[in-house]
């Protein structure tokens, strides 16, 4: 549904090359999470798959209709209250829907505060419930999760993985954290220090959030993705 | 709260006007009660009513040409940097030509009736209008319209939702500025360079060595501008119910 070829970017009023060479797909209903250093341009690719850049080199293909995006800022209107933050992106929809989703992301309480009242963690789950409450058919997620505690983070992680086992969406989700992305990928791309290449990529086949991380197979995983990072930290071209 | 306040601070100024009628002769500083006398005359006479609505004429025309030409401009110079740059040193001379000035050019132009009171009072509030609109366009966060592309709103959504509420607070608060320079400089302009009006009416009362007349016109000078402030806040609040149910 998404097909990315020999994409490359350069900012180049800096004349910086953020994206060197990335090539991958993302299928009907797959969770693809990519992992990279701070600042190697995951950020740049989610804004270029959203269209929100349009100045690249390469080919982005998206074959369906609706991309719903989960910035890494939340990017709420601060005037709107949490329950028209999410409705406006989706006139006609369901109104009792928003309820629902609301209280998936567990903000249900807070429908009526304004952004500025809610905590940064709870700014961000109502920008979820905004990607969610549009109908994407694909997700793209810049660390929808770093500023909640271990227990909600699961909480939201079982979420997604719920929602990519109920529907169709397919997830692009671009995180820091290893664990996370051992417990819900199906695929993990792992990205070099800019200008970014892709330099590992897997599969996990165990079903989303039914692993256990403990188990020596994960372990590995997680050591060679580690070893990978290290590695190519000092092979990078420092600019 | 504030109301609290206000009272208070209305009931010290009043206090001291008091104590400054009883130590100084009346012509220096009139009495609470001629000033109120005077009033009384001025609002039940047909005349001198017809004087305020002059006034009034003047102040809402000045500021209607004020803030359309500022809108236009302020668009402009919000959106393109080089306009920017360029009325930037123009808007800085006239912010401090003395207004006297103008009003000189503006007799010679004119002639002596109240159109220099109108041409001084919109190039007074023409500044801050083009800076008001101009800051708020370019404080308007160009993710948060980003974000609203993303999701695909409409046009109308977008400047709905996202643009005029972005730059609202900016235009509100030069509108407030605007008002109260436009309500000082008509009624200046007026005492200069006409009889009719709220200040040509202040200039017979200083003729006619009538204090209490001045003060007695400058109050309904502020009442005039707090009571156009209501009805502007209101007329906004009115649109923003309207909008509130998306
Ligand atoms: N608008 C821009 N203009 C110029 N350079 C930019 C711009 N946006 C990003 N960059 C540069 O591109 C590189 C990649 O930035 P990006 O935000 O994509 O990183 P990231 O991988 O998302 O990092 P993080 O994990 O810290 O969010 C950085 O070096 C950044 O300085
Ligand atoms: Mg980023």
């Amino acid at each position: 549904m998404l097909t990315i070829k020999n994409l490359q970017k350069t900012f180049e009023e800096q004349s910086l090359m953020a994206i060197k060479e990335i090539s991958f797909t993302v299928h009907d209903n797959e969770i693809v999470m990519i992992i990279g250093p701070s600042g190697c341009g995951k950020s740049t690719l989610l804004n270029i798959i959203s269209n929100n850049d349009e100045d690249y080199s390469g080919t982005v293909q998206f074959d369906k209709d609706r991309i719903g995006y989960v910035f890494q800022e939340d990017r709420l209107l601060p005037w709107k209250t949490v329950e028209q933050n999410v409705r406006i992106v989706n006139l006609e929809g369901d109104k009792d829907n928003v309820d629902k989703i609301l209280n998936d992301v567990d903000i249900l309480p807070f429908k009526d505060y304004l952004p500025k009242n809610l905590s940064g963690g709870m700014r961000q789950r109502c920008s979820i419930a905004r990607a969610l409450y549009y109908g994407s058919d694909l997700l793209l997620l810049d660390e929808p999760f770093k500023s909640l505690d271990h227990l909600l983070r699961n909480e939201m992680l079982k979420l997604v993985a719920k929602i990519n086992r109920d529907t169709n969406i397919s997830i692009l989700y671009v995180t820091h954290d290893i664990d996370e992305a051992l417990l819900l990928a199906d695929r993990i791309l792992v990205l070099s220090k800019r200008p970014s290449v892709i330099v590992d990529d897997f599969r996990i086949l165990e079903n989303p959030m039914e692993r256990d991380l403990e188990d020596t197979k994960f372990i590995e995983l997680k050591k060679r993705i580690i070893q990978t990072l290290e590695e190519k930290k000092e092979n990078a071209i420092y600019q | 709260m504030t109301k609290k306040y206000n009272v208070i601070s209305f009931l010290i100024v009043m206090t001291i006007w008091w104590i400054g009628s009883k130590v100084f002769p009346p012509l220096v500083v009139p009495s609470i009660g001629m000033v109120g006398d005077s009033m009384i005359k001025i609002l039940s006479s047909p005349k001198l009513r017809f004087q305020i609505l002059l006034t009034l004429e003047r102040l809402l025309l000045a500021l209607l040409i004020g803030n359309a030409v500022g809108f236009i401009i302020g668009y402009f110079s919000g959106i393109n940097e080089t306009f920017r740059k360029l009325i930037k040193p123009i808007i800085s001379i006239l912010q401090v030509t003395p207004p006297v000035a103008i009003l000189i050019i503006a007799i010679m132009w004119f002639g002596f009736n109240g159109k220099p009171a109108i041409a001084i009072a919109f190039l007074a509030i023409l500044p801050t209008i083009i800076i008001s609109v101009q800051e708020g366009i370019l404080n308007i966060d160009h993710k948060l319209i980003q974000m609203g592309k993303t999701f695909k709103l409409s046009k109308e959504s977008i400047l709905k939702n996202i643009i005029i509420p972005s730059i609202a607070p900016h235009i509100t608060s030069g509108w407030k500025i605007s008002l109260g320079t436009a309500c000082k400089t008509v009624v200046m302009g007026e005492v200069l360079t006409t009889t009719t009006g709220i200040g040509g009416n202040i200039s017979e009362a200083r003729l006619n060595l009538e204090p209490e007349g001045v003060i007695a016109w400058t109050i309904i000078t502020i009442i005039l501008f707090y009571l156009i402030d209501l009805l502007v806040k209101m007329l906004l609040r009115k649109g923003g119910e309207m909008d509130a149910d998306n």
